[in-house]
């Protein structure tokens, strides 16, 4: 038995059948090819499968594709503009937030969401906001620093790395 | 994962009725709220319903609305709207506090109320599908396995820790749950709706295989009403609490005129300590009373091998939440 | 790079990061083949059991099945493994651990594989499994192999410690324990596998060394090399574990040689956390002696390895925790004993750090301890005591460039200084204290001789393409090389393309491992470029009339700079009719292996150094310990991206953390009770503070540019800096990793009074 559904994604309406146990992660990767977001655990508990749904942050894989008529879902492939890359990920190249990439797609989509949210956030609010999204290659310190120079924040006065030694070159 | 048929009543009454349907037909039908728990335990092959009844379908169970002065919350409330609502944050800090503390982000954005209190247990035992108690077997593994995160209070024959956040927090607060069943709504004190392994192993609430967590009540806050929730976790996000604790004392002229303590992660139910709550009624507080309360707290806990450590915790966790709802000077 | 800038010494954005923040990357997972087919492995649920009988005829009897593979069914060898062939592909006989492989399925959906993995049916016998390392050394154990409990013993002597504890004024000794954890890289191991039309197999996979996939697939095959192709695809995270683990290829592609259609294997996290390899945890004993002038006299340790079920690497990684268990420091008399020892748990193999880190907390938790009866500054004497330029190490060894270890300890203690007002809490029962570690990682694997391979092809319009073999598994190798090519060749980096992890397009360079890519494939892609832009001169100097070493070459033109002439590449290859300089690049350090008698050799060309220190907030009614301000000093020779060096430390600081007070595998009578994330606990962005990382560059004569690497070396003095934060914090000596509450609180109980309150 499948289930129909009209879901938008970044900004496209498509018409899915879903069967009723399928994740929204599932119809995203194998329905909609969409495989930029990734199955890290398939269980809530890494955040790289991370989109936002609704304009929230959700673990694609703990939502049922069925429950999401009608939803608008962004997905890491819809978050470049027309015009290039967003700032968030112009900052995660430049800071150097990218390694391996697994993490990547879901912590831009956390930040994202964030910096919808809060356009100046302080470091300690970054982090609450990618807790959720694990990654083992970067200590979380140059996503940290990515996310703080996409945001608004930057724009401050007096805005910098956080206080300490500066990395001698 | 193996497939179910997903229903989308429009209303509790038909949600019920399929429950009762499914019931009679002798089939397993899982609620989803938010989804989070069910898909993992779906997924961990943990639940095998024939049917998920998806409560999202349902309209008015959603959102944090004032009655006069009493608050409901639908059971389907996120716990992110809970977190941040400015009411709830302003008289009901321990239930906004606790429903930040739960989960991560994402979870929180989708995971709701109603499912946070429903939660399943988190026991590695159970949640690795070991013929246990809770997983309809007949004995508990942490009896004489790993035990560091099992309960201090009120075990036998499972020693499982309720996992919820919300739930001490709201058992302080004397919340209410609203549960519709085929007879109709019923309300239940949060205190009754959690109940001990020792009366139904496979349970750890009240609500029948027929029956729905529609709606949790919160009384009018009381003015001199101060609660928190502090939680002790191993790190600082998607973590269950090693201890929590969920508080509310009301202030009259420095005295406090009421006190409700119930901990988290020590009992298989939000664990109330009346001789503590007692100690602080009609007193003002002070150092050396947030001690005395700490140890009447924890008097009576029997650890397992492994956790004993939990009942340092739990007293420093309990002295530290009344000492920082001193009323204001 | 424009003709005054340089490309080396440059933080340049991963060549790759575009791709990878447009989640264009494509992953293992993110494969798709026509008419596909998924394979699941039925896996052991007892650590040791024998195997009495496999059913699989209801399996194979469901609709869309279309392979059930048992071990009967593997057409060459049934055992892989790097340093011995001990793992069975398919056990047939026996299990040795919980996931221990029995059957293979395939059907043609993931969902309908689940359903056939879980119908086949399995009876064990189940046996009592050997999970304690010690008992299991005892003869009367029952054996995980045949050839004994004791997989390796190796030893290191230097002068006579009985000498060197009798000169000593102040000794102390004590026993630790670590723990087991994974390398829990955010992707699973997966591999997809397609055989043409000729019958050759084509394996992609995620994978640290695909070369040596290709060795173990093509010999459980029964093929020759040259009928199986290997392609790494965009690995999330290595660490070790995607190295000498060859299961997951080798299930793809029996699958696909069985049914002639592409096959895929992906683990489940879960089976990523139970079943692949682990870091080995140590059982260690160490006695550390002084002289009242503090300095150090002998070092004599025992430690045992944890090995699990399969050798892997664990003879290699104890051998590692031999030769650098007296640390970077001078000491006269040393004696090592160090076991690989199998039971009946997941097997531990290669993860970053390589036996160090275990070792590391040990010896530099001791060296606070002796500082604390000295009454010296636990920086001061480590200094007094640290190797430097002349030293020699326990394994005899005299190094003579590239020993920064004391500028790092120098760096720290300005650091520490800087923390120190951050030191008071205001709550009575919140203690912090600072801590130091330092240790030291050999570039390379101990042995040789070892080499590093790479081509460069330099084209008319000066651009190049670099062929490697070493992968880029997320710290960013591929940049690495498109610098250094470019730096040589004086172009810009967009002008470099990048090959490496093909094995039939690259040559095999060996595994990305042992910290060992920058110095050793670095060195190899410089040589390539190095050679490849000599030739060019020596065309255009015939050209010109000149010497070659009086020409520049940049931006595709050779320069005459005296005399203000040029000409374009592109110009001089069609004069001299070549199309392209092709180059080989060849690289193998100067080492030589230890001797297995006295564990003396210089087993390394080169050491990376770094001291680490560490402010933690101990709750010392909880035990709870959180990382509240880090400063880590790395000697990495020279950075040539120093923001990708300073992302490799960063990112070992997080784990160093977390092995220090939070990761670990938690067991039940040989069962993983928490293979998920939401319970083997890494730490999250919300548990760390910024790091303040510094890099010293004490620059290695043969590294290129002077530099080592840093992968290993950052992460081996975290855990010890913590361990000894939390000593400073609230005088407890954490002894078992890791530090949680439970860990922590045990130890507050036993502690002595301290002085007084910060």
């Amino acid at each position: 038995m499948s289930i129909s559904l009209c879901v938008i994604v970044n900004g496209n309406e498509h018409h899915l059948d879903v069967a009723p146990h399928h994740t929204l992660l599932d119809a995203l990767r194998e329905e909609l090819g969409l495989t930029g977001t990734k199955r890290g655990c398939e269980v809530g508990d890494c955040g790289a499968c991370t989109v936002l749904l609704n304009g929230k942050a959700v673990n694609s894989c703990l939502v049922l594709a069925a429950e999401t008529e009608g939803a608008e879902v962004v997905t890491i492939e819809g978050v470049a503009g027309r015009e290039g890359l967003h700032p968030l990920q112009e900052a995660f190249i430049r800071e150097g937030a990218v390694q391996c990439g697994f993490c990547t797609p879901g912590m831009i989509l956390s930040a994202l969401a964030l910096l919808r949210e809060n356009p100046r956030p302080s470091d300690a609010e970054v982090r609450q906001a990618l807790s959720g999204n694990l990654c083992r290659c970067t200590g979380y310190a140059k996503i940290v620093q990515a996310v703080l120079d996409a945001s608004d924040a930057s724009l401050v006065p007096g805005f910098g790395r956080p206080e300490g030694l500066r990395p001698s070159r | 994962m193996k497939s179910f048929v997903n229903v989308n009543p429009k209303s509790l009454d038909e949600a019920v009725a399929v429950l009762d349907r499914a019931r009679a037909q002798g089939k397993k039908a899982a609620l989803a709220g938010g989804g989070s728990d069910l898909l993992g335990m779906l997924k961990d092959h943990l639940v095998q319903p024939d049917l998920v009844v998806n409560l999202k379908s349902i309209s008015g169970l959603e959102g944090v609305h004032r009655e006069g002065e009493r608050v409901r919350i639908g059971a389907l409330t996120t716990l992110d709207e809970i977190a941040r609502h400015p009411l709830l944050v302003e008289r009901y800090a321990a239930l906004a506090q606790a429903a930040g503390l739960a989960a991560s982000p994402q979870i929180r954005n989708v995971g709701t109320l109603g499912g946070n209190v429903n939660q399943r247990p988190w026991c590695h035992y159970f949640r690795q599908g070991f013929p246990c108690f809770k997983n309809g077997g007949k004995m508990c593994y942490a009896v004489a396995g790993e035990n560091q995160f099992h309960a201090l209070f009120g075990g036998g024959p499972a020693f499982i820790v309720h996992p919820s956040d919300t739930a001490p927090a709201l058992v302080a607060l004397e919340a209410e749950f609203k549960v519709m069943g085929p007879s109709g709504a019923k309300i239940i004190p949060a205190e009754k709706y959690f109940i001990l392994p020792r009366e139904d192993v496979l349970r750890e609430n009240v609500l029948g295989e027929n029956e729905i967590l529609a709606e949790v009540i919160l009384p009018a806050a009381p003015s001199g009403l101060r609660s928190t929730y502090l939680k002790i976790r191993d790190r600082q996000a998607w973590d269950h609490a090693i201890v929590s604790i969920g508080a509310a004392l009301e202030w009259e002229g420095g005295r406090c005129r009421k006190a409700r303590l119930v901990l988290g992660g020590v009992a298989p139910i939000p664990w109330r300590v009346p001789n503590a709550e007692r100690l602080l009624e009609g007193k003002s507080l002070g150092e050396a009373l947030a001690r005395q309360v700490a140890e009447a707290a924890l008097a009576g806990a029997q650890p397992l091998a492994k956790n004993g450590y939990k009942v340092p915790l739990a007293k420093a966790t309990v002295r530290r939440a009344v000492l920082s709802l001193l009323p204001a000077a | 790079m424009a003709d005054n800038q340089k490309a080396v010494g440059v933080s340049v954005p991963r060549i790759e990061a575009r791709e990878k923040v447009l989640g264009r990357s494509v992953y293992v997972d993110d494969l798709r083949r026509e008419g596909m087919i998924w394979g699941k492995v039925v896996r052991s649920p007892h650590p040791r059991a024998r195997i009495v009988h496999v059913d699989v005829t209801e399996a194979r009897g469901l609709p869309g099945v279309v392979a059930v593979l048992t071990a009967a069914d593997v057409p060459g060898d049934r055992y892989v493994g790097p340093l011995v062939k001990d793992q069975p592909i398919l056990c047939s006989s026996s299990v040795r651990f919980e996931g221990d492989a029995v059957a293979l399925v395939a059907a043609t959906a993931e969902e309908v594989a689940e359903t056939a993995r879980d119908a086949v049916r399995v009876e064990y016998e189940i046996l009592e499994p050997v999970l304690d390392p010690i008992a299991a050394m005892s003869p009367e154990a029952p054996q995980v192999q045949a050839g004994g409990n004791v997989a390796s013993y190796s030893k290191l002597r230097r002068g006579d410690v009985e000498v060197g504890f009798r000169a000593a004024d102040v000794i102390v000794e004590d026993s630790f324990s670590t723990q087991m954890i994974d390398h829990a890289y955010l992707e699973p191991e997966g591999a997809v596998a397609e055989v043409d039309a000729e019958g050759k197999v084509t394996i992609w996979v995620c994978s640290q060394y695909p070369h040596y996939d290709r060795q173990e697939v093509a010999r459980v095959l029964g093929v020759s090399l040259a009928r199986v192709r290997v392609i790494q695809t965009t690995t999330g995270g290595g660490f070790g574990g995607k190295f000498g683990s060859p299961l997951v290829s080798c299930y793809a592609a029996l699958l696909a040689a069985r049914t002639g259609r592409p096959a895929k294997v992906l683990y489940t996290r879960e089976e990523s956390l139970r079943t692949t390899v682990k870091r080995h945890p140590y059982r260690i004993h160490y006695k550390v002696g002084a002289t009242r002038s503090g300095k150090l006299t002998a070092v004599e340790a025992r430690f045992v390895g944890d090995t699990g079920a399969y050798l892997v690497v664990g003879r290699a990684v104890v051998g590692k925790s031999t030769s650098h268990g007296a640390g970077p420091y001078e000491v006269p008399h040393v004696k090592m004993d160090g076991y690989a020892v199998y039971t009946n748990k997941a097997p531990a193999g290669a993860m970053r750090g390589y036996g160090v880190p275990q070792v590391a907390v040990a010896y530099e938790s001791l060296l606070d301890e002796l500082a604390r009866k000295l009454n010296l500054d636990p920086i001061e004497f480590r200094l007094k005591n640290v190797l430097r330029e002349g030293s020699q190490t326990a394994t005899g060894q005299t190094l003579l460039h590239s020993v920064g270890v004391a500028e790092t300890l120098e760096r720290a203690a300005d650091a520490r200084r800087e923390m120190t007002p951050h030191l008071k809490t205001g709550k009575p029962y919140l203690k912090r204290g600072i801590g130091v570690g330092v240790s030291w990682h050999g570039i390379g694997a101990a042995r040789s001789p070892s080499q590093a391979t790479a081509y460069v092809n330099l084209c008319g319009d000066g651009s190049a393409t670099v062929l490697c073999g070493s992968v880029d598994i997320g710290q960013g190798s591929n940049t690495l090389f498109s610098q250094i090519a470019a730096e040589e060749l004086g172009v810009p980096l967009d002008q470099i393309s990048v090959v490496t992890g093909d094995t039939l397009t690259t040559p095999d360079c060996e595994a990305t491992t042992a910290t060992r890519v920058t110095y050793l494939s670095g060195n190899a892609v410089r040589l390539a470029a190095e050679k490849a832009k000599g030739t060019a001169l020596e065309l255009a100097a015939k050209h010109f009339g000149c010497l070659p070493e009086h020409l520049i070459l940049a931006r595709g033109k050779v320069q005459v700079p005296d005399a203000a002439l040029e000409i374009s590449l592109t110009d001089l290859f069609k004069k001299h009719a070549v199309q392209q300089i092709s180059a080989l690049g060849v690289f193998s350090p100067d080492c030589t292996p230890l001797d297995p008698e006295t564990g003396q050799g210089s087993p390394h060309a080169t050491y990376g150094f770094g001291t680490h220190v560490a402010l933690v907030e101990v709750d010392q009614e909880t035990g709870a310990v959180r990382l509240v301000d880090y400063a880590a000093f790395n000697d990495v020779g020279k950075a040539i991206n120093p923001q990708a060096v300073e992302g490799q430390i960063e990112g070992a600081v997080a784990m160093g953390t977390g092995y220090a007070l939070s990761e670990g595998m938690i067991f039940d009578r040989g069962k993983i009770l928490n293979p998920s994330f939401a319970t083997y606990l890494l730490l999250t962005a919300a548990d760390l503070p910024p790091v303040r990382v510094g890099l010293v560059e004490a620059p290695e004569p043969t590294g290129p540019y002077g530099a080592k690497g840093v992968g290993e070396p950052s992460m081996n003095p975290v855990a010890a800096a913590v361990i000894n934060a939390i000593y400073d914090a609230v005088g407890v000596r954490i002894r078992e990793l890791p530090a949680v509450p439970e860990t922590v609180f045990a130890a507050l109980k036993t502690r002595q009074p301290l002085p007084a309150d910060r």
